[in-house]
């Protein structure tokens, strides 16, 4: 019988592999941040290695790395996770260090201003390159108003206003056993793994975290410019965004057929052929949907110099706005659909791979074997769905572009070239 | 095309690696990887930017653009087309200084599609001017991208100068942007004459395939290439150093960095193996000397080191990012201390094993798909001049003793073999 307070298990034993991969997913992720101390849940996740009642921060840090296991942590906005790795044969000295770290941090006060200074610096650091601050702001703006536009890692001024009390409060209130995830592939017995499991997961909070309403981010309606301003560079980072679709929607393999023609990891689609290939004015240029529980938002993305900025935002504006009315033609929707249903293949093409796909279904509530299934939805597509779905999900009323560079100098260059209904610039250094 | 040599080499586990060499020159390195119907298909080429002359820095890289411009049987666009609606994923290209790669995973029953595309830009390329104009172009912005706007670019660049006077290693495989600028598609025509032919070749294989099959398919369609010229490699040795290296550069950061080289032997050299481990012993894991030293001690955001074994003279690479509030001074000097120390006193047995555990797990994590068993092969056989070097390496490391770290510190990390940039905050 399912035991409900227990985390959900997924294993899949592998005879004979040396290693073991434990992947745990915590479903509460960045988005319960508190309003003002975002990097909150980050915080509580990076502390977890930062020692424990049994192990300081030194003696946990020998150990792990004695027994030559890694354990790495990633913040998501939905979702916390701890991978894993250990070799087999020192499995159990692993889960010794693994119950240690979830169930007993020690959240010492020095720990804390260590990594609170920390991540004051990583904050200062990521100012100096253009690509990690544009990313961070892009999405800061364009879901402005919701908890998604919020970064996982925190802001400087959030950061400050974090106490180490408030890391106690996270961890009691959100680690809860029945809202974990655990997936583990190698060479282990599922059963005596199991066991070993249920006995870590005991010692925490029986009572699932109430769940977070979210709504869905809006984009500001029209066509509208932010200049970020950022003097000194001879590139700059373009980013245009507007309304994303959700993974459960029917539109949504229909419109990863449409996206993979626009602008998807493809030579051959048409932003990488007209802005790459024809007119060599950026080294990459993509397009991509974003979704979580909630449908995020559709992103496009390219880097170029300065001379050539203002005839590149009006030739992706004109790109999208003629894939909006016109779609995309029969000719490259099958393309597009061979290439996505014979790359469905590497989906699964790791055993590592495969679990990682069935903890995501679980942690992000897909219906099931949905990556399993993925090559099967693609083949059932036509053409006519793929239209329909373009009329109904690219937004043509919506598109916010966004430009790091120097404000004063490139807001004439794209504002001759390209009418907006609002042009913003603010600085990059500044949160929104 | 005859098989004339064909052997198997034990490697991980129960995997073995099939070597095989053919008539014309032409090598294949084929692990048997069953997991799923999908396989790596990988060909590299013995040449980097390593190979460039003097003012023509770039050539390489470049060159590899130009390679998915089309030849007379699949113009431009047929290549891309081909191999995306065949599935292909990971399609991509590297440079480095002592190899080239094109690299595409692939469903399993498309192998004979790709062995014919890459045996057809092997020798076919068909490319002109106007293709050429724009190519550089693209290589100009990403050039502004990974370098002039990227301050962790700019100083990396100036590292490889400050560490290499002579040697071409000192130039950046991306290309100086004055010699983009001269460069001419007749200069890729030459260098594509020159470089590209079976005989300076090896396709890498990992995947769910047969090796009679692939033997076949490649008899099929690399048979009908000849061999290339023979190169003469002018090899210039670099003069030894005997003074540090140092150079501040203002740059668009808010934290002082610090990049520094210290001068190692070629990779093939016996002191590798004690290098990696000396490396593994100074900075892997929250327990290494630098993590302990200079990130739990608060003075550092982030430290490391890693050597970069070449064919020639090689480096090892240590970095750190200053915490707000310290001196790079400082900092540097705790990085002295720290080396200064396993120099006079040697490493502690638990940490040589500790060393040993990590190598373990590191080998097991890094080859564990079909791209990076292919990556292993190709890069051992061109940078160790013999896979089989590489797979002995992966065992011969675990007998690395605590004397040898120690020697191998004294040795090379010393100051007058360094240098060293400094990226300050304008």
């Amino acid at each position: 019988m399912l035991n409900k307070k227990s985390p959900q298990y997924i294993f899949i034993e592998k005879k004979g592999d040396p290693l073991v991969h434990l992947e745990i997913a915590l479903k509460s992720g960045t988005i319960k941040d508190p309003l003002g101390k975002e990097g909150l849940a980050s915080m509580t996740l990076s502390m977890l290695l930062r020692g424990t009642k049994k192990y300081s921060s030194k003696e946990f840090h020998e150990r792990l790395d004695f027994l030559g296991g890694e354990i790495h942590l990633s913040k998501f906005k939905e979702s916390l996770r701890i991978h894993v790795v250990s070799l087999l044969d020192k499995l159990d000295d692993m889960l010794e260090l693994v119950r240690s770290m979830l169930v007993e941090p020690a959240f010492s006060k020095e720990e804390f201003k260590k990594i609170q200074t920390q991540l004051k610096t990583a904050l200062e650091d990521e100012l100096g390159s253009d690509d990690e601050i544009s990313e961070r702001r892009f999405q800061e703006y364009l879901l402005a108003g919701s908890k998604y536009s919020r970064a996982s890692s925190g802001s400087i001024q959030s950061i400050k206003k974090i106490k180490q009390t408030d890391l106690v409060s996270f961890h009691k209130n959100f680690f809860s056993s029945p809202d974990f995830v655990v997936g583990a592939i190698g060479g282990f017995n599922s059963n005596e793994l199991k066991k070993k499991l249920n006995q870590i997961f005991s010692s925490l909070k029986q009572k699932p975290a109430s769940a977070l309403q979210v709504s869905q981010p809006k984009i500001l309606p029209g066509r509208n410019l932010l200049l970020l301003n950022k003097k000194g560079g001879s590139q700059t980072q373009v980013y245009l965004g507007s309304t994303g679709v959700h993974f459960t929607d029917a539109d949504y393999f229909p419109i990863l057929i449409a996206n993979h023609v626009f602008g998807g990891s493809s030579f051959s689609a048409r932003m990488m052929t007209e802005i790459r290939e024809k007119r060599g004015w950026s080294y990459g240029a993509y397009s991509w949907y974003r979704s979580g529980k909630k449908p995020l938002y559709f992103g496009m993305h390219f880097v170029p110099s300065n001379q050539d900025t203002g005839d590149a935002v009006a030739l992706a504006i004109q790109l999208y706005e003629d894939y909006a009315k016109n779609g995309i033609t029969k000719e490259e929707f099958a393309f597009a659909k061979d290439s996505l249903m014979n790359q469905s293949a590497f989906m699964q093409d790791t055993a590592r791979k495969k679990l990682d796909n069935l903890v995501t279904e679980a942690v992000v509530g897909l219906p099931k074997n949905y990556y399993e299934n993925y090559r099967n939805r693609l083949k059932k597509i036509t053409y006519t769905q793929v239209q329909k779905a373009i009329q109904r999900k690219v937004d043509k009323k919506r598109l916010f572009v966004f430009v790091l560079g120097d404000a004063a100098k490139l807001k004439k260059a794209i504002t001759e070239k390209s009418k907006f209904k609002k042009v913003w610039i603010k600085d990059f250094a500044k949160q929104p | 095309m005859n098989v004339i040599n064909q052997e198997e080499i034990e490697f991980l586990g129960e995997k073995t690696i099939q070597k095989v060499i053919f008539d014309n020159g032409l090598k294949l390195a084929f692990v048997k990887n069953p997991i799923a119907p999908v396989f790596s298909y990988q060909t590299w080429y013995d040449v980097g930017s390593r190979d460039e002359e003097q003012g023509k820095s770039g050539l390489a890289h470049l060159f590899e653009h130009m390679m998915f411009k089309g030849t007379v049987k699949n113009p431009q666009g047929h290549f891309d087309r081909k191999m995306e609606s065949a599935g292909a994923r990971d399609l991509n290209a590297f440079t480095s200084t002592d190899y080239t790669a094109y690299v595409a995973s692939l469903p399993s029953e498309k192998l004979d599609m790709v062995a014919e595309l890459e045996s057809d830009r092997m020798i076919g390329l068909n490319i002109n001017e106007s293709q050429f104009t724009s190519e550089r172009e693209v290589v100009r912005n990403e050039r502004k991208q990974r370098t002039d706007n990227n301050p962790e670019g700019v100083m990396f660049e100036e590292l490889q100068k400050n560490s290499f006077k002579v040697h071409s290693y000192g130039r950046p495989v991306i290309g100086f942007e004055e010699d983009l600028d001269r460069m001419s598609v007749e200069d890729c025509k030459i260098f594509y004459r020159r470089n590209y032919a079976p005989n300076n070749a090896i396709i890498c294989i990992s995947g769910d395939l047969d090796l009679s099959n692939i033997i076949t398919s490649l008899q099929k369609h690399y048979g009908g290439l000849a061999r290339g010229p023979a190169r003469v490699i002018d090899t210039i040795d670099e003069p030894e150093q005997n003074e540090e290296r140092r150079k501040e550069l203002k740059l668009s950061l808010k934290i002082p960095k610090v990049y520094i080289a210290y001068k190692i032997p070629p990779a093939t050299h016996e002191d590798q193996l004690a290098i990696s481990m000396l490396a593994s012993i100074l900075s892997s894991g929250r327990s290494s000397r630098l993590y302990r030293n200079l990130v739990d001690s608060s003075l550092c955001l982030d430290s490391g080191c890693s050597p970069h074994p070449s064919k020639d003279a090689s480096l090892f690479y240590f970095s750190f990012t200053c915490q707000i509030g310290t001196s790079y001074e400082k900092a540097l000097n705790e990085m002295d201390l720290v080396i200064s120390k396993i120099c006079n006193d040697g490493v502690e047995d638990i940490e040589l094993e500790r060393a040993k555990n990590k190598i373990r797990t590191e080998i097991y994590m890094g080859l564990n798909s079909n791209s990076s068993m292919a990556h292993f092969m190709g890069q051992n056989e061109i940078v160790l001049g013999d896979l089989r070097n590489g797979v002995k390496d992966l065992t011969r490391i675990l007998n690395v003793n605590k004397n040898m770290v120690r020697d191998v510190a004294q040795k090379y990390l010393v100051k007058n073999r360094r240098s060293m940039i400094v990226g300050i905050p304008k």
